[in-house]
This record gives structure tokens, C-alpha cells and sequence, in this order.
């Protein structure tokens, strides 16, 4: 599919990039950005799940493939670039974790 | 991950996050309705695997609202009576793992287990104010110490269940969920934080009335240990010692039981059955109910026994007597099944890889065979078969060595397995024992037995190997019984193999009987077998004949259920042995049978066989002489006579007469492993038509 809005081109631009996505439940998803659909499903590859606060462990639970339903969605974070917008497809910041 | 300052860093803060959550609303809105943007390579059908966050069957991690707790500070000050309590629900949970759940799902709940740096007392640093009802040592020494011997006790039964013995998921199961046991600490190290625990509780023992109560957990904890650490063959009666002090622990801590608290309360706080939602497992999340603190005491009194009956098990020298107990274990509804732990420590405790007993070599065990089974040892019978030999190459002794190695250990082992491991071990092992009958039947070919007195043990060599075999195929047949396997089409046929089985098995013994000396332990044995074989074959031959009504006689159904059921009979590899196999299911030889006693040739009463075998138990009971074998397993051997004789008894009520045969209504047979493993029981409307009067009265 190639993309009709320069928004939809940033979209695009963060698959393959790592992703924060904290949920409502209070958990961090850390996970690579593979896709998404127009209810905005994410679906992350080799993600972790983490904790944060006091009496909980902070070291990640590893949990594959997930996929975070936008309800639950709190905030979704990537990578800062260095320069202005984000590494596109094909760059040479593709990363898993 | 807290920084020091009371915030948190974040998972993946060196990455340098910034806030795209606009970009995907916005992105969101220019798409077209179902269009998916995907990364190059990954598919739809990809995408379907992954599993939804905020699902509570997919997502282990999510914590719902009636789970959400207070956070947990593992140095929160506690009163000696709250850790008491802790500490013996600590020692339920551990009772769970042994029961064969998740450590996830038991012990890994004690919150304190995941946070044992936090309470190191060399790395906190020193407080102002003290609380002398509870003080800080409560914590970082007492508890510490405790749940290091928690984690240890875990990590040493996780050894001994990984050794091969105990099939994981199955008896036990193995997932660490990446959560240390502490398998890098040594044992006595956490034996003397125990001491060190233990000393400092009696110094303070004036501080609460509470810890001494407490003093004793810890020191059961540490004797658990201890046994655990401990070789029952290198010092029974050291291990003995161990086993009685920890029943005195236990009997302390039973009279000296702990308080109860509210749910909610500090003490249940540190616990958190929800916590394998943050641990790293795939096994989904289940809440295990606790036992109640009397039946984790029963539980590790049965642990104890356990560890009780190893050493004597230990000090037998006899494998006969380790078959015995095997079975009798089995058998028995009373006890239970062992835990998984002890079963397997008994199989390692039998053959190590390397000895037999810690001590003994295979020639110990082949000598034992045949001198608990025919009064005399390998190396005689050895000496015999080279004075009488009379073929051209050397006998195949050599071989005959080779079957007993790769049948005698795992045959013994087999027998601490869960029931249907060990039916499956026996069905597998008899073409292995037809191999070796098949070559003592080759030595015994080339001597010239006529010229040997009748009593010579080569006159009737292969019958040793024989009764071994037939022993087994009568509990892999009986086993079916009490393992629930049979439909009621397939129970007649049960019982009258097992009728041809004895059968066969009894003329094995009476011809042993001839060659072994009177005296001897092996006599007896066979004396005892030869009247239970006698009753148990008078008893299959009587519920053969009533539970014929069962059958819907449409061969052409019964025979390929028939063929599945004892494949293990026609395996292709009894082709390659020539000796022809000893009682053999037929099921035409069955069909004659059943026929015979439709038309009436055949004159049968089963009312008669069971009091005839009830007569036999009885005078069993009577003689008290319960075989050469039974050791220190008498009083069992006893429990098990006389349960086969309340068989008989329930079974009075069995139709005398071909008459009342054919009114019977073999509905009325109800089996249940837990009344009898084997027979059935007349239910009560038929049982009140029975006559009482024509049976013995069981001693």
C-alpha cells in the first residue's frame, strides 16, 4: 500500500522501530512496531512487558508477539531522531530488541 | 530501576523516547476503513498470532481489579506469631509444589522469595527507631534464613525430580520461570543461616512467648534440609536420627499452631497468588487453593514416612523385598501414592547410575535374583551349568548376564513410577524377559538333564525367568482394573486371562518348589505366592463367568477393540526369539470358554470359587506367614491379604448355581480402585439377597 498522506508517511516511517506504549493498567510495552489498522491495533514483535513502581520488579517479562488494542492505549513513544521526523523504511535504524 | 530520587527510570530511557501518540490518532484518521499498514515481510496471517494485551485468556500479565494489592515492602516490621504464620503458609505452599503444581503457581508466590537482597541486613542501613516487640533481626535473620531454606529445599527436590525418574509435566513440573533457587549457594551455608536464626530466637525467647513456636519452624525447616542433603545409604541410621527430629519439630509445631489473620492482612499480604503474572512463564495463570496448615502437617508427615521407609528400604539388601514394597505401595489405597520427590529419591536411592544400593555390583544383583527366587546364588548355578555343559561353543551365560543388567534395575525403578509409567514400563519389559526365558531355555538345551537328580536347579532354571514374566503380564492385566481402562465389555475377558496367566504361573511354582531348599527364605516366598495365586485365580475365574453378561458377544466388535487393548502380546519383536510365548492372550480360546459355559458343558459356580478363595486367605491370615520377602512390610503384606479377603466377602452374594446364573444381573457389580483395585463389589440390593451364611468369616 503506498501511503496518500505525508501522515500516513510518518506512520509508516516508525515500522521496524522500537515503540514505548504504556496501557492503562499502568504496564510498558516495549516491543518493534510491525503494524496497524484504522481502529489503530499495534501490533509489536519481540516485546517485553515491565513494571514500574514500588514492590515491583523492574526487570522485563519477555512476551513475543502482541498485539495492544487502542483502548488500553495510554501513550505510544519512539525513538527521538536526531534530525527533524523519524527513520523511514528501509533506513538504517531498523532495530529488534 | 529507582533512581534515588523517588522516581523511576523507564525501560528503554537510553533510547531516548519522545511522544508519537498524536501521530497515530492522526495517521488513523487518513486511513481508508479496513486498510492495514504492515512491515515489509509481515502478514496478516502474522499478525494473527500475536496474542491481545487486555485479554485475560491471552494475557498473562493483566491484573484486574480484584487483584490489584497494596505495594509490597519486604521490611515492613512483623510480630514473631505473624511470621509463624508465614512461614507455615510458606511450608503449604511448598507441599503444593511437591503435589506436582507450578513453582509459579506455590512458592514462587511468597513475595519474599523475589525481593531476598532487600532484606540482606549487611547491605541496610542501621535505624533509629527499634520496636521491641518486633525487631528488625525478625526479618533479615529469621526470615531470611528461612526462605533460603525454602529456595534450597526446592532447588534439592528439583535435582532429584530432574534426574529422569519422574516425568516432568506429567509428575512434577520443572518451569523456573527464571526465578533463582538458589543453586549457586551451598547447602551448609544456608544450614548456618538457619543455626545462626535458631540461636538467635532461643537468646530471645524471653522477647515473645511466640518464639519458640517460631524457633521450631526454623529448626524443621533446617532437619528438612538436612535430609535432603543427606545419603541414606552412606548412614541410615544418621538419616533415621534426621527423619525422628523433624518429627519432633512437626509434633512441636502441631501443639503450638499459629494464629489466624484476616485476608487482607499484613501476614496474607506476602503472599500474592497473581505474581505469575509477572513472571516469565507461558503457563497460564491459575489460583491453587491452599491446604489448611493441619493437612500440610499430615502432608509432611507423610514426607516423612517416606523418607522413614527409605531407610529401611536401604538397609534390606534384598530386591525382593523392594518389589514387594513396590507393589504394596501401589496396591494399597492406604497410604497414597507417594510424592513424585520420594519416589524418585527411592528409585535413586535403589541404582544410581553407577551401584546398586550405593554399594553393590550387577553380580550382587544377579546372585540376589536367584537367591531370593530359588535359594541360591548366579555363581552356583554358573559352576553347575560349566560342569554339565555339553555343547561345542561356551554356554551363553555372557547373555543371559546382558538381560538381567538391562531388566532387573529399571524393573525395580519402574515400580516407584505413577501407576499408568509403570503398567506401560511392564508391557514393554516382557518381551525382555520372554528373551531371557528364551535363553536359560537355550542353556538348559545343551545339558543333558535326564542324568540330574530331579531336584536340580537346571532341571528347572527357565521357570525362574518365567515366573518374573508372568508376574508382570498379571499386573499389567490387573492394573487395567485399577486404572479404569476397562469398558464392561472387556472385563470378562480380563478375568479369564488373568485365570490363564495363574494358571500357568502356579505349575511354574510347583515345579520350583522341587528344587528349592526347604528352609530358605525363597521357599516361604513361593509357599505365600502359590495360596495368594491360588485365591486370586479362584476369584478371576468366578467374576469371569459373572461379568460375561457384560459382553454384547458380537465378536466382530469385541476382537479389533481385542487387538488394541493387549498389543503389547504381539509385539514383531517376539518373531526374533524362538521359544514360543508363554500364555499368550486368545481370544478364540476365550470365545470356546464362554461357550462352554452358555451350553452348560462346563459346570461353574462362582459362588463357590469365592468362598473357596475365601477359605484359602483366611487361613493365610490364620498361619501368619506371609512369605520370605516381606521384611519390615509384613503388617502391609497383611492389609493386603485381608483386602482381598473383604473382596471376597463383598462378593458373597455371587450367584451358586447355573440357575441363579441366569437370573443375575451383572449390573449389580460396581468396581471401584478405591474399595478394591481389582474387584468388584455386589452393590447393596443384590448384596442384601446374598447368603452370609455360606461364607467364612474372615479372622
Amino acid at each position: 500500500m503506498s501511503p496518500s498522506s505525508p501522515r500516513l508517511a510518518r506512520l509508516e516511517g516508525l515500522l521496524r522501530q522500537p515503540l514505548r506504549v504504556t496501557i492503562t493498567d499502568g504496564r510498558i510495552l516495549l516491543g518493534t512496531f510491525v503494524g496497524t489498522d484504522k481502529p489503530l491495533n499495534l501490533v509489536l514483535i519481540n516485546a517485553e512487558e515491565y513494571r514500574v513502581g514500588v514492590g515491583q520488579n523492574g526487570d522485563g517479562r519477555y512476551v513475543g508477539q502482541i498485539l495492544v488494542p487502542w483502548r488500553l492505549v495510554e501513550k505510544v513513544e519512539a525513538q527521538e531522531k536526531h534530525s527533524a521526523g523519524f527513520v523511514g523504511r528501509g533506513g538504517d535504524g531498523g532495530m529488534y530488541l | 530501576m529507582e533512581d534515588g530520587t523517588g522516581t523511576f527510570e523507564l525501560p528503554g530511557d537510553a533510547l531516548r523516547f519522545c511522544d508519537v501518540t498524536s501521530l497515530f490518532t492522526d495517521a488513523a484518521a487518513d486511513m481508508e476503513p479496513d486498510s492495514m499498514i504492515f512491515m515489509e515481510g509481515f502478514t496478516l496471517q502474522d499478525a494473527m498470532c500475536a496474542l491481545e494485551i487486555g485479554e485475560p485468556r491471552l494475557d498473562s500479565g493483566l491484573v484486574l481489579e480484584e487483584e490489584r494489592r497494596p505495594p509490597f515492602d519486604p521490611l515492613t516490621p512483623l510480630l514473631p506469631e505473624e511470621l509463624c504464620w508465614i512461614l507455615d503458609r510458606s511450608f503449604s505452599y511448598e507441599t503444593e509444589f511437591h503435589a506436582g503444581n507450578l513453582l509459579s503457581h506455590t512458592v514462587f508466590t511468597f513475595l519474599y522469595v523475589h525481593h531476598l537482597p532487600d532484606i540482606e541486613p549487611d547491605l541496610l542501613p542501621s535505624t533509629s527507631g527499634h520496636d521491641p516487640l518486633r525487631p528488625r533481626e525478625l526479618v533479615t535473620l529469621v526470615l531470611r534464613s528461612a526462605v533460603q531454606g525454602l529456595l534450597k529445599s526446592c532447588d534439592l527436590s528439583w535435582r532429584e525430580l530432574s534426574k529422569g525418574g519422574m516425568q516432568d509435566t506429567e509428575d512434577w513440573q520443572s518451569d523456573k520461570c527464571e526465578i533463582s533457587l538458589l543453586e549457586g549457594l551451598p547447602v551448609n551455608f544456608v544450614l548456618s543461616h538457619l543455626e545462626e536464626a535458631s540461636t538467635w530466637l532461643s537468646n530471645h525467647v524471653q522477647v515473645s512467648p511466640w518464639n519458640a513456636a517460631l524457633r521450631a519452624r526454623i529448626l524443621l525447616r533446617k532437619t528438612i534440609l538436612q535430609i535432603m542433603h543427606s545419603d541414606v545409604c552412606k548412614d541410615p541410621a544418621h538419616y533415621h536420627r534426621l527423619v525422628q527430629v523433624a518429627r519432633q519439630h512437626l509434633e512441636y509445631i502441631e501443639i503450638h499452631p499459629s494464629p489466624e489473620y484476616e485476608k487482607g492482612s499484613k501476614p496474607h499480604l506476602t503472599f500474592d497468588p497473581y505474581i505469575g503474572r509477572r513472571l516469565n512463564t507461558f503457563i497460564p495463570m491459575r489460583v491453587i487453593p491452599v491446604p489448611s496448615f493441619k493437612q500440610t502437617w499430615d502432608t509432611i508427615r507423610r514426607l516423612l514416612d517416606g523418607w522413614r521407609e527409605l531407610t529401611l528400604l536401604a538397609q534390606s539388601n534384598s530386591i525382593s523385598i523392594w518389589e514387594t514394597v513396590g507393589h504394596l505401595r501401589l496396591w494399597l489405597s492406604n497410604p497414597p501414592l507417594q510424592t513424585p520427590y520420594i519416589r524418585s529419591l527411592t528409585q535413586s536411592t535403589f541404582y544410581d547410575g553407577l551401584l546398586v544400593l550405593s554399594k553393590y555390583s550387577f553380580q550382587w544383583l544377579i546372585d540376589r535374583f536367584f537367591f531370593e527366587s530359588v535359594g541360591m546364588t548366579f555363581s552356583s548355578i554358573t559352576d553347575s551349568i560349566n560342569e554339565e555343559w555339553r555343547g561345542e561353543a561356551p554356554p551363553p551365560l555372557k547373555k543371559v548376564e546382558r538381560s538381567f543388567y538391562k531388566l532387573i534395575t529399571p524393573h525395580i525403578r519402574a515400580l516407584w513410577y505413577n501407576p499408568p509409567r509403570q503398567r506401560r514400563h511392564l508391557m514393554k519389559s516382557l518381551v525382555d524377559w520372554h528373551a531371557l526365558y528364551d535363553s536359560l531355555l537355550e542353556v538348559t538345551d545343551e545339558i543333558n538333564i535326564d542324568a540330574l537328580p530331579q531336584n536340580h536347579i537346571l532341571t528347572k532354571l527357565p521357570y525362574v525367568a518365567l515366573c518374573w514374566r508372568l508376574a508382570s503380564v498379571r499386573e499389567v492385566v490387573l492394573s487395567g482394573f485399577q486404572l479404569e481402562l476397562y469398558v464392561a465389555e472387556e472385563r470378562s475377558f480380563a478375568y479369564w486371562y488373568a485365570t490363564q496367566i495363574l494358571d500357568v504361573h502356579l505349575t511354574c511354582i510347583d515345579n520350583l518348589f522341587a528344587v528349592v531348599p526347604k528352609e530358605s527364605n525363597a521357599y516361604r516366598e513361593l509357599t505365600f505366592q502359590s495360596q495368594l495365586l491360588t485365591a486370586l485365580q479362584l476369584m478371576s475365574a468366578a467374576l469371569f463367568v459373572v461379568s460375561m453378561p457384560l459382553m454384547s458377544f458380537e465378536w466382530e466388535r469385541i476382537r479389533p477393540n481385542f487387538c488394541r487393548r493387549y498389543k503389547w502380546a504381539f509385539r514383531p519383536e517376539y518373531e526374533n526369539i524362538n521359544a514360543p510365548v508363554v500364555a499368550q492372550p486368545a481370544l478364540h480360546e476365550f470365545m470356546q470358554a464362554c461357550a462352554d459355559i452358555l451350553e452348560g458343558e462346563e459346570r461353574t459356580s462362582p459362588a463357590e470359587s469365592i468362598q473357596l478363595a475365601l477359605a484359602i486367605l483366611s487361613e493365610l491370615l490364620r498361619s501368619q506367614s506371609f512369605g520370605g520377602w516381606a521384611g519390615y512390610w509384613e503388617k502391609e503384606r497383611i492389609q493386603f491379604v485381608r483386602s482381598l479377603a473383604d473382596a471376597c466377602a463383598n462378593l458373597s452374594g455371587l450367584p451358586g448355581s447355573a440357575e441363579e446364573l441366569d437370573t443375575f444381573n451383572a449390573k449389580t457389580l460396581k468396581w471401584d480402585p478405591q474399595v478394591h483395585p481389582w474387584f468388584p463389589a455386589l452393590s447393596q440390593t443384590s448384596a442384601s439377597n446374598s447368603k452370609s451364611g455360606d461364607v467364612n468369616e474372615i479372622p
